[in-house]
C-alpha cells in the first residue's frame, strides 16, 4: 500500500529527469565552430606551446572555448564559481576540503584569458594572487 | 527508476512523540550497498584526479587501505551486532555522552556539506541550460532552497523510499556514466590512439614534493568518508547480521572502482592536464566526449551527475538525523519537540530544524561574496569535527571486542585491533593535516589558520554538544526499547 502511494513520486522524478536530459540536449550548444573560433584555437595552441604546456587538438579547444572563451571566461571574477572551484579542487563528496593547489594546474588560465578575454585577465590574476601554491606533481 | 530490491515500505507506526520507530524490513543488502555507494562516491570530480594520470590509482588505493578498509570492516562488524549505527556503537563501547558526540559530529558535518553540494547542482544545471546563471547568487539560492526542501519532504515519506531513490540514483548517475567513460576510454586505446598521460611504471607513483603532496594524499582519505552512515538503518534489513557486512564488502569494491577507473580513462583521452582544472570539470567531460564526436552527451551527463548528487544527499538526510533522534530519545538528550516522528517514523522536526539551518547557511553562501570566499573554511572545520567520530568509532570497536567479546555478531572483522589502530591513525593524520592552510588561505599566517580551525572545532564539535548535554532533562527520556542485537541466523 505504501509502495503504491509513492508511485507518483517515481513517475514525477523519471519524467523530470528524462525531460531535463532532452531539454539539455536540445538547448546545449557546443561552442560555436566558426572561423573565429578556429583562429582563436590556433592562437591558444601556439600560446600554450610557447609556455611549455600541452595543447589539446583544435577541435577540442573549439568545443570548450568557442570564439569567446566559453564558460570558463564567463565565470572569471565570480565569487560563486571561485567557491565552487575551491571545492572541486579537493576531494568530492562529504567531508570535502580544499587542498594546496599545484600552480601548474592553473598556469593556463592567464594564457586562455590573454587569447579570449584580456579584459578579464586582471580579475583572474587578482584571484590567483590570493592563492598560495605548492608542488604535487 | 531501476529496481534495487526494496521489498516493502515502512508501515505506519503509531502516533507522534512517543511512537516506536518502525522496524519494517524494507532494505535488501543490495539496496544498502548501493545506498552506501551513493552516499560516498561520485564521478563529479573525476577530471580533477585524472590530471595525476596513472598516479591517481595510488592516490586512491593507499587511502583505501588505510581508511576505507578499516572503516568499512569495523562498521560491518559493529552493525552486525548492534542496531542504531554509530551513536549506539559508541554509546555501548564508550559512554552515552560519547555516543551523542559521535552522532552530533556526523550531523554537524552535513550542515556545510548540503549547501556546497547543492551549489554544485545549481552550477551544473546552469552549465547545461544557461551558463551565465552559474555566477548569479539569486539563481543559486533559489536552486539550493527549492531542491533541498523538496528532497527533505520526499525523505519524510520513509526510509524505504529514500533507499530506493538513492540507490537508483547511484546506478543512473554514477554507475552508468562511469562505465560509459571507461568503455569509451578503452575504445580510444583500441583505436590505436596513444594515451595522453604517461602509462609507464614510473607514472604509477605521484611525485612526492613535500607538504602539498602530503595534503593531497591524506585529503584523499576523506574520499571514503561516510561508509558507516547507513548503518543507522540496519533495523530495516531482514538479516542485518549477515546482510550488512555483505553490503559493505561490495560497496567497498564499487567505491574504489568508481573513483579509479573513470579517472584513468579520462587521463587516457583528455590531453593537457594544465587545462582541465582551469577550464572546469564539465569542460573536461566535454573534451572527453568531443574526441568521440558526442559532445551532445555532456548535458545528459550533467543531469546524471545532478541525479547522483541528489540521491547521495538523500542518503545523508536520512542517516545522521535518525541517529540523533534515537540517542536523543533513549538518553533524553533532545527536547521532546525534536523527538517527534511522523507516521513513517521519520524525525520530522529534526529535519525541519536542519532545513532551517541549511537554508540560512545556503542563503549566506549564495548571496554574500564574503561568505563565498571563506566558505571553504566552514567545510574544513566541519570535516575536522567529523573526524572525531571516526576516532570514537574505532575506540568503541576495540572496547566492545574487549568488554563484550561474547556479544552475538554476524561478522567478526579479522585483526580488528590492527584495523582499528590503522584507521584511527589515518583519522588522526587527516585531522592533523586539516590544520595546514590550503591555497585559498593565501599568505595568511599558519598560526592564525590553526587557531581558526581549532576554535571552530571546539565550538561546533564540543561546546554545542556539551550544551545539549547540559540542558537535558530526565523527563525528556522516552521509554523506547533498548536497541537490540541485530538478528542472527
Amino acid at each position: 500500500m505504501q509502495e503504491k502511494s509513492h508511485t507518483w513520486i517515481y513517475v514525477v522524478l523519471v519524467v523530470a529527469i528524462v525531460a531535463l536530459m532532452a531539454a539539455g540536449v536540445a538547448t546545449y550548444q557546443n561552442e560555436q565552430d566558426s572561423a573565429a573560433a578556429r583562429a582563436k584555437a590556433k592562437e591558444l595552441t601556439a600560446a600554450l606551446k610557447a609556455a611549455g604546456l600541452q595543447a589539446p587538438d583544435e577541435h577540442t579547444i573549439v568545443a570548450i572555448f568557442g570564439s569567446d572563451g566559453g564558460r570558463f571566461v564567463e565565470g572569471v571574477g565570480s565569487g560563486l564559481l571561485e567557491a565552487d572551484f575551491a571545492i572541486q579542487s579537493g576531494n568530492a563528496g562529504p567531508a570535502s576540503r580544499a587542498v594546496i593547489l599545484d600552480d601548474d594546474l592553473l598556469r593556463a588560465g592567464s594564457i586562455i584569458l590573454k587569447v579570449y578575454a584580456p579584459q578579464k585577465l586582471a580579475a583572474w590574476e587578482d584571484f590567483l594572487s590570493g592563492l598560495k601554491f605548492g608542488q604535487t606533481q | 527508476m531501476a529496481s534495487t530490491g526494496v521489498t516493502a515500505e515502512g508501515a505506519a507506526a503509531g502516533k507522534v512523540k512517543t511512537a516506536a520507530l518502525p522496524s519494517v524490513k524494507t532494505i535488501t543488502w543490495l539496496t544498502m550497498c548501493f545506498m552506501t555507494v551513493s552516499a560516498v562516491a561520485s564521478i563529479r570530480n573525476t577530471p580533477s584526479m585524472a590530471v595525476y594520470g596513472l598516479a591517481c590509482i595510488f592516490l586512491y588505493l593507499l587511502p583505501a587501505v588505510v581508511f576505507l578498509l578499516p572503516t568499512s570492516l569495523v562498521a560491518a562488524e559493529l552493525a552486525s551486532g548492534w542496531d542504531g549505527g554509530v551513536y549506539n556503537w559508541v554509546r555501548q563501547g564508550i559512554t552515552p555522552q560519547a555516543g551523542f558526540l559521535a552522532i552530533w559530529t556526523q550531523f554537524a558535518m552535513t550542515l556545510t556539506y548540503y549547501p556546497s553540494l547543492l551549489a554544485y547542482v545549481a552550477s551544473t544545471l546552469a552549465y547545461v541550460f544557461m551558463p551565465s546563471l552559474a555566477s548569479n547568487g539569486y539563481y543559486t539560492a533559489v536552486v539550493i532552497i527549492v531542491v533541498y526542501w523538496a528532497s527533505t519532504l520526499v525523505s519524510m515519506r520513509g526510509v524505504g523510499l529514500v533507499a530506493r531513490l538513492s540507490s537508483s540514483s547511484m546506478l543512473l548517475g554514477t554507475a552508468i556514466p562511469g562505465t560509459a567513460l571507461v568503455i569509451l576510454g578503452v575504445i580510444y586505446l583500441i583505436q590505436g590512439n596513444p594515451s595522453s598521460a604517461p602509462m609507464n611504471a614510473s607514472a604509477l607513483l605521484p611525485q612526492f614534493a613535500g607538504l602539498a603532496s602530503l595534503v593531497l594524499i591524506v585529503n584523499n582519505f576523506l574520499s571514503y568518508a561516510g561508509m558507516e552512515v547507513n548503518a543507522v538503518h540496519v533495523k530495516s534489513m531482514k538479516n542485518p547480521a549477515k546482510e550488512f557486512p555483505k553490503a559493505m564488502f561490495l560497496a567497498m569494491g564499487l567505491v574504489v572502482v568508481i573513483f579509479v577507473l573513470p579517472a584513468v580513462a579520462i587521463s587516457w583521452v583528455v590531453p593537457a592536464k594544465e587545462l582541465t582544472l582551469t577550464a572546469g570539470v564539465m569542460q573536461a567531460f566535454t573534451a572527453f566526449f568531443d574526441h568521440f564526436h558526442v559532445a551532445w552527451l555532456t548535458p545528459i551527463l550533467g543531469i546524471m551527475l545532478i541525479t547522483a548528487s541528489l540521491g547521495g544527499m538523500m542518503a545523508w538526510l536520512a542517516g545522521p538525523s535518525k541517529g540523533l533522534l534515537q540517542i536523543g530519545r533513549q538518553e533524553g538528550y533532545l527536547p521532546p519537540f525534536f523527538q517527534k516522528v511522523n507516521e513513517h517514523g521519520i524525525q520530522v522536526n529534526i529535519l525541519y530544524a536542519q532545513g532551517a539551518i541549511v537554508s540560512v547557511i545556503a542563503l549566506l553562501f549564495a548571496l554574500i561574496p564574503n561568505v563565498q570566499s571563506v566558505y571553504w573554511i566552514f567545510s574544513a572545520i566541519t570535516t575536522q569535527v567529523y573526524l572525531i567520530m571516526y576516532v570514537l568509532m574505532f575506540i568503541a570497536a576495540m572496547r566492545l571486542r574487549k568488554n563484550q567479546p561474547d556479544h552475538p555478531r554476524g561478522y567478526r572483522a579479522p585483526i580488528l585491533p590492527v584495523l582499528a589502530i590503522v584507521g584511527m591513525v589515518a583519522a588522526v593524520l587527516a585531522f592533523a593535516i586539516g590544520f595546514v592552510p590550503p591555497s585559498q588561505f593565501g599568505d595568511g599566517s599558519p598560526v592564525t589558520y590553526f587557531f581558526m580551525i581549532l576554535g571552530g572545532v571546539v565550538l561546533i564539535g564540543l561546546v554545542v554538544p556539551f550544551l545539549f548535554l547540559k540542558i537535558r532533562k530526565p523527563s525528556w527520556k522516552q521509554a523506547v526499547p533498548e536497541p537490540a542485537a541485530a538478528p542472527r541466523d
